[in-house]
């Protein structure tokens, strides 16, 4: 056994704690110190004469080579003073920066959404942006300003916006036999029926992915609620005064839960990703591919990076009107930048952004991108076919602001996100999952 | 007799057919999907999508050019291989110092100290990832190499104390009964005795550490901001895209960053065989 | 112990200050003191520091985002969230019945690879190298490769199925809340068993040839030799392997983020994934809840440990 005197342990058990208690005491000041300091010697990223802006888009070289665009015009304007650019996949980039908001380590610009899971608002709740209205306020576009403020202030610049669509495979409606009517639009019934058409001719009527984005396997359903039940029911939802089971909202998830049944999604809908499920339609064997009009950014790209060919039938088009005759539809703002509040160039970063905000750039943003923009832009000045297309399509919407969970609480979402993609994966059927959603709103209303 | 000899060698050869339909059927399974890798090196993505499985006529070497030169690879090797290399030296020495201790020389206590340590093996390092960075900002370590080595020696620690320790425990006493009586202090001892038996188990921390952190990709990517101290996971990372997965290229970056460990593993690969058996057989 | 009792008290005392400073018993404790320190400071700096923390911020909730974070204590609210939330017995479920099933197959498996192998011929060596290479390869990519693997669209694992005849069993693998756990699961069993093979192979290898030939002339049949001769022998290794493999299994994060990203209905969702994306992809950055999720976690995790080893039956063999 042990052969120590009784000193020697005493000794030890002393220094050890000693050694022990000293590393805890060295790091354990930093938690008191860090919450009472704001702007004091604690490095930040931040310099005098530096911009850091972070933003998502790594592999996005359309996106890239506008925001490039507008650092070199600010440069041009501001000799000598230095940006720097890192580019991050979104995921990551929402660790990092929380990681670094809360070490005051934020860099000056960064990429936000209002919306999507991940969400940003917690970055304007807690006080943390700066207030853009002054510099970019005016290019904002009426519709998105509600996105970009808050309590007063305009937190974010609205690059990025869009909204659901129909995209479609012209060929594969003709070879099936599917007429598109004049007024535009299939009737729901004509969707319906197009699934066992579209089957017979051998494509798969939908193409779709729900493994790495929660919100793919709600995009069809949501519309289809929106044009079910109309704008108050759908604007009720998040808040838990809409209940699935009144017979609007359960016979729009009774509709999709048919399509499916039908064989409208691909069988391995959960284990097809967003970018695949671009692809998929690309490769010209799916008919229909419901998606959002950030479509362009991926599809107007080389093909060998993933794009569309350049002679590829693509048809554009509306849901089916509503029951109602309501063509209700939402827009939302996307990717966007805003400002960290604890930027010790707020100012000159606030002036980056407005070189990313003027007409002429959002005009810029809306052709290297092909999609839409929160900010201020005369659409007839562009003249683009897929544009003429959009706007097309898109003529007699009422435009609401979107999406419907943006308003979600996270765990009501959770289970929404979870449930649609089980419904249209085949691996729910309407029943339970309106009972789960009804579960989860419960637990809302409270 | 005879009959017995036949049977045996009858059932003797079926044994040697299943043996070997089992050792293919597994080296397929495992060699598959790197392999496949490899073809897909050497393919460009749009030609992968087209005929994922072909092996390619035209290699399509330019793949790893571009991921060397263009992106910034070598960079991001030379990054890694400083990083990890100089955590691994200092994680040795500290665990097996710490090992030794637990092991050799025993104090009250020391065993719940240890099962502390061991504990945290098995915690995910998400959990700690905010009050890390936090402290690393506040000693100025934020986005530099030597605070993300530090972090890797810290992490790496309880493994490599616990391999370690059960390979010192089986050291006969008598090795350092024998110094002490003549006269060695413990440092001595530990430095120039038990350090150079312990290579068997020193080879499997390099090894299990090296790999752990040469693939480390959380960490790496929190507390390095700056592109030119990124690491090589990173790098791999850096084709995989929200919108388009470049398959070609980032088989290509897979390939270039496994080559290291796979060599490192082939030098110490006996030592490290060694090193787990007998720490582990007796331990 | 040198008797110091026959000098005079004012030498007596100084006598005994030297005799320590020099004893071997100081020696003994200076040098603990001087092995320990590093190792102990890093793990009290980089790890017991950040999950105290964590332990602390569990008890509250944390109003308010950022630097000027406020933490309102709350004591056990957050607990009760937790053990009142089903995603997380959800994703416990997982982690463990990852943890503990992992040991069953990979180990079992190397151990068999391993008894095919003979011992020192070249195949052997080049199948050592080649059987362990999943193990260097990163979570992450591992778990691309092994998406496209599983894609139901175009992936290998259903071309081989059809073009075998056996296209009914075709499935999206990763897709379906029954089969994606227990597909994650063969994944992290082709990237270990290696590893397990390697180690077991070298053990079974230090067991002298003359017990199992004698064996053999015993006329023992090679499942008993099995169970009786080798198992016995190589115990410790298979505690150590199952141990390591009972770890790593309970840390995995990579590969469900580089694939289902915890879905489908929550069937591959680990602590791991979801304490991240309470974290970090929540409404709200409130890091009362998630810091709970980990404590929770820690201390079923400690009592794990505690448990494992006593029903290893470690017994302490240490020697001085």
């Amino acid at each position: 056994m042990v052969r120590q005197g009784k000193r020697s342990i005493q000794i030890m058990s002393m220094v050890l704690t000693c050694v022990m208690t000293l590393g805890l005491l060295l790091t354990g000041c930093s938690r008191n110190s860090n919450v009472s300091q704001n702007s004091s010697s604690a490095s930040t990223k931040t310099e005098k004469g530096k911009l850091v802006l972070w933003s998502h888009w790594a592999d996005e070289d359309s996106k890239k080579s506008f925001v490039g665009e507008a650092v070199k015009r600010f440069k041009d304007k501001n000799p000598g003073f230095e940006v720097e650019v890192e580019w991050y996949q979104k995921d990551k980039l929402i660790t990092a920066l929380t990681t670094s908001f809360q070490s005051n380590t934020a860099p000056d610009i960064f990429y936000l959404e209002p919306s999507i899971t991940g969400g940003f608002p917690p970055f304007v709740e807690s006080d943390l942006m700066y207030d853009l209205s002054k510099q970019v306020g005016q290019y904002i576009a009426p519709w998105a300003m509600p996105f970009a403020s808050y309590k007063g202030m305009t937190y974010l610049l609205p690059l990025e916006a869009y909204m659901p669509l129909l995209y479609y495979n012209k060929d594969a409606f003709k070879k099936a036999g599917v007429q598109v009517p004049a007024s535009g639009r299939l009737s729901f019934d004509e969707l319906k029926d197009s699934i066992s058409k579209f089957k017979s001719a051998g494509y798969t009527p939908f193409s779709a992915g729900t493994m790495d984005r929660p919100w793919q396997g709600s995009i069809l359903l949501e519309s289809v609620i929106l044009r079910f039940a109309g704008k108050d029911k759908w604007q009720g939802i998040p808040s838990g005064k809409t209940a699935w089971t009144d017979p609007n909202v359960t016979a729009a998830i009774k509709y999709v839960e048919d399509i499916t049944k039908a064989g409208a999604y691909p069988s391995g809908v959960a284990s097809i990703k967003l970018g695949d499920s671009h692809g998929l339609f690309f490769g010209g064997k799916y008919a229909m591919f419901p998606m959002k009009t950030f479509f362009g950014g991926r599809a107007f790209v080389p093909v060998e990076n993933g794009g569309m060919a350049k002679d590829f039938p693509l048809g554009v088009m509306d849901y089916p009107v509503g029951k109602d005759g309501n063509k209700l539809s939402f827009m939302q703002v996307g990717g966007s930048y805003g400002v960290a509040k604890s930027s010790k160039n707020a100012e000159k970063a606030a002036e980056l952004l407005t070189f990313m905000a003027t007409p002429d750039m959002a005009k810029l943003w809306m052709e290297k991108v092909m999609g839409q923009t929160g900010l201020k832009i005369d659409e007839t000045t562009i003249a683009d076919p897929y544009f003429k297309a959009l706007n097309e399509a898109s003529k007699d919407t009422d435009i609401l602001p979107g999406p419907m969970e943006l308003m979600m609480d996270a765990t009501y979402r959770d289970v929404f996100f979870n449930t649609s993609s089980a419904l249209v994966a085949g691996q729910m059927n309407a029943e339970n999952m309106i009972k789960q959603l009804e579960e989860a709103r419960a637990k809302v209303k409270k | 007799m005879e009959q017995e000899i036949k049977s045996k060698g009858f059932r003797a050869n079926i044994s040697k057919l299943s043996i070997t339909f089992i050792l293919v059927l597994y080296t397929i399974f495992t060699l598959g999907p790197i392999l496949w890798v490899l073809t897909m090196s050497l393919k460009s993505t749009v030609d992968i999508r087209k005929s994922p499985y072909t092996i390619p006529l035209n290699p399509r070497w330019s793949n790893y050019y571009d991921v060397w030169v263009k992106s910034n690879y070598s960079r991001y090797f030379v990054n890694s291989a400083l990083v990890v290399g100089l955590s691994v030296i200092v994680l040795i020495l500290v665990a097996s110092m710490a090992a030794y201790c637990f092991a050799k020389l025993p104090f009250k206590g020391s065993n719940v100290v240890f099962m502390v340590i061991f504990t945290t093996i098995m915690l995910p390092s998400q959990v700690i990832l905010i009050p890390l960075f936090q402290l690393l900002v506040k000693y100025g370590l934020n986005n530099s190499l030597v605070g993300l080595g530090l972090v890797y020696v810290a992490v790496q620690l309880p493994m490599s104390v616990y391999i370690l320790r059960s390979f010192f425990a089986q050291i006969p006493k008598e090795l350092s009964e024998a110094s002490r009586i003549d006269g060695c202090s413990e440092w001595g001892i530990f430095w120039k005795i038990m350090f150079p038996i312990a290579t068997p188990a020193i080879s499997t921390v390099l090894i299990v550490s090296f790999i752990n952190l040469w693939n480390e990709f959380l960490f790496a990517v929190i507390f390095i901001q700056n592109d030119s101290k990124r690491t090589l996971p990173l790098g791999v990372m850096k084709f995989v895209g929200d919108v388009y997965e470049d398959l070609g290229r980032t088989a290509a970056g897979l390939i270039i960053s496994i080559i290291p460990v796979i060599i490192l593993y082939i030098l110490f690969s006996d030592k490290f065989i060694k090193g787990m058996s007998d720490g582990a057989v007796k331990g | 112990m040198s008797s110091i009792s026959s000098i005079s008290p004012a030498k007596k005392h100084k006598n005994k200050l030297s005799d320590i400073l020099i004893s071997k018993k100081f020696t003994y404790s200076k040098a603990i003191i001087l092995f320990l320190t590093p190792a102990l400071l890093f793990y009290a700096v980089f790890i017991l520091y950040p999950v105290i923390e964590s332990i602390y911020y569990s008890f509250c909730k944390v109003e308010v985002f950022g630097v000027n974070a406020k933490a309102q204590f709350i004591g056990l609210k957050n607990y009760i969230d937790v053990f009142n939330d089903k995603v997380f017995w959800k994703a416990a479920a997982n982690t463990l019945i990852w943890a503990f099933s992992s040991p069953f197959l990979e180990i079992p498996l190397g151990l068999l690879l391993a008894l095919t192998l003979k011992k020192g011929t070249n195949i052997t060596k080049f199948l050592r190298v080649v059987w362990f290479t999943p193990v260097l390869m990163p979570q992450i990519v591992v778990g691309i490769i092994w998406a496209w693997i599983y894609n139901s669209e175009w992936g290998l694992l259903n071309e081989v199925l059809s073009k075998l005849g056996l296209g009914v069993l075709q499935t999206a693998w990763l897709g379906t809340p029954a089969t994606a756990l227990p597909s994650l699961i063969v994944v992290t069993t082709w990237m270990w068993t290696g590893f397990n093979m390697v180690i077991l192979l070298a053990a079974v290898s230090a067991i002298p040839n003359e017990l199992l030939e004698s064996a053999h002339i015993d006329g023992a049949k090679s499942y008993q030799v099995l169970y009786k001769i080798i198992i016995p022998m190589i115990k410790p290794v298979l505690a150590n392997l199952m141990i390591l493999c009972f770890i790593g299994k309970m840390k995995v994060f990579d590969l469900i983020w580089a694939t289902t990203l915890g879905g489908p209905m929550w069937s591959t969702e680990t602590v791991a994934t979801y304490t991240v994306k309470r974290a970090f992809y929540w409404s709200t950055f409130e890091k009362g809840y998630p810091s709970a999720i980990a404590s929770m976690w820690f201390y079923l995790i400690l009592i794990i440990s505690i448990a494992m080893t006593a029903a290893f039956n470690r017994k302490e063999k240490l020697e001085y």
